[in-house]
């Protein structure tokens, strides 16, 4: 049983709708996960009371769950919970969300907390309006320190989206097994998806990886 | 003077009354009273710990206080938000670690504040930090990036940025400890002409030889106390205090 190449052109349409579904689904995620983030770090870190409370469970339990009883858990019980049942898609979006937004808001808080100390003090101690101390001083740095964990947590999102086609998001995993199942061809297609995970993902730890090394250099 | 007497009590620039800083239940500062009047320059000594860091750092508001009052040029601490931001815009800064802006050129440094705090248009602020730098002799850094500057020429930027408010009270945290040996003179010579221009200071430091020269008063600080206030005259004399004729024998 040879390795036929032809096989994986003749589905490469099947192959590429699920690569456009793996990141329709990786996009969502992750600016849904952006806004949700942004406020888990908010509440994190000046919320008071109940604010502060719900944004550290809400971190603390989606970093603790497994991402796929998440996105199990929304599928088969969100109907019994909510009374609705959501699609597939609606479903996998939902909990990659859920899961993006709790890692975002640690990977933000933990750049606004590498500034160094002195930097707020500075500003405060020059009078500087608390707008500009935040929008001019402590982000722009924060921001840089949180470019190379954003970019790992976007080849992350991309790798668990493929735990959607458990519960039937035609996605690239998916479409795969539809297809291998269908000829028996595990061999080509699984390799096939493989390389093109690896297409997508490669490039982007290479810039973090180049990006780390520039801040290393920054930073004396 | 047509403001109220309560605003402009006296000549004094700084008055401090019975301050207490506790750091969770660890008294910082356990009844502070010092009084620093207009023009006056300060050097604040002592060893670590006692209390000198942290009495810096109350008087703009950068460490809320536990008990007593201090005024700062007629305005009260504690005080209201805006009380506080008048201070800290009256009050300038300068810090053992430089804390320069590492985004922003060594002329955006200076003329930043001047622009968000006082509203001051780009042109003016940026003619300004020219002025100041140039005072400070580093004129030609202007377009460099802290990072490009040695600690020296970084805490002269420094020094100019809090100068770029136009402040009527200067502090000092220990601006040279944090510098190698070599760049030490560069950056005393720019707090020594500052004094000559008559502004209040206030100095943390260890160079107990510039305190000698440049200040009129000279404190020990121990245990969260003053221990002892004096010119320098007396100052080094002074062998009342164990404490302090134990801090002398270490670093004499």
């Amino acid at each position: 049983m040879g390795f036929d190449g032809g096989i994986i052109l003749r589905h490469l349409p099947e192959l590429s709708a699920g690569l456009r579904l793996t990141l329709l689904l990786a996009v969502v995620a992750l600016l849904v996960g952006t806004a949700l983030g942004f406020f888990g770090c908010l509440g994190k870190l000046l919320g008071r009371g109940l604010l502060f409370w719900i944004a550290s469970i809400y971190v603390t339990v989606m970093r603790g769950v497994p991402e796929m009883v998440v996105m199990f858990w929304i599928y088969y019980c969100g109907p019994l919970v909510l009374g609705a049942k959501l699609s597939s898609f609606a479903a996998a979006a939902t909990a990659m969300s859920l899961f993006a937004g709790a890692h975002l808001a640690e990977i933000f808080r933990a750049g606004i907390l590498a500034v160094p100390r002195g930097q707020s003090e500075a500003a405060r101690a020059l009078g500087l309006p608390i707008f500009s101390q935040w929008v001019e001083i402590v982000l722009p740095q924060a921001l840089r320190m949180m470019i190379p964990p954003f970019i790992g947590l976007v080849t992350l999102v991309i790798k668990i989206s493929g735990l959607a086609s458990a519960i039937g998001v035609a996605e690239l995993v998916y479409e795969a097994s539809i297809v291998s199942g269908q000829t028996y061809r595990y061999f080509e297609l699984f390799s096939a998806v493989g390389v093109l995970y690896f297409l997508i993902i490669f490039p982007l730890s290479l810039t973090a990886q180049r990006y780390e090394r520039v801040l290393a250099r920054r930073s004396r | 003077m047509p403001d109220s007497p309560a605003s402009r009590p006296s000549d004094d620039a700084i008055l401090c009354r019975g301050v207490v800083k506790r750091y969770d239940s660890f008294p910082a500062l356990r009844g502070v009273d010092l009084r620093v009047q207009r023009g006056e320059v300060v050097c604040i000594v002592g060893p670590s710990g006692g209390g000198k860091s942290s009495l810096l750092r109350t008087l703009n508001a950068l460490e809320p206080i536990d008990g007593g009052s201090i005024v700062i040029d007629g305005v009260h601490l504690p005080g209201s938000r805006a009380d506080i931001t008048r201070i800290r815009r009256d009050v300038g800064m300068v810090f053992q670690s430089f804390n320069l802006f590492p985004h922003m050129t060594v002329r955006r440094n200076v003329a930043l504040a001047p622009m968000r705090a006082r509203g001051m248009p780009r042109q003016a602020a940026e003619a300004r930090a020219e002025r100041l730098l140039a005072r400070v002799g580093i004129a030609d850094q202007i377009d460099k990036y802290p990072e490009q500057l040695s600690g020296g020429q970084q805490q002269r930027v420094a020094i100019a940025r809090a100068l770029a408010m136009e402040p009527r009270i200067m502090l000092f945290g220990e601006p040279t400890s944090a510098l190698d040996p070599e760049m030490v003179n560069e950056v005393l010579e720019a707090m020594r002409e500052l004094t000559r221009t008559g502004m209040t200071m206030v100095i943390v430091t260890h160079e107990l030889g510039f305190a000698r020269e440049v200040a009129d008063r000279i404190v020990f600080m121990a245990e969260g106390t003053i221990a002892v206030d004096a010119p320098p005259s007396e100052f080094f004399a002074a062998s009342g205090d164990s404490r302090l004729a134990a801090f002398l024998a270490k670093v004499l």
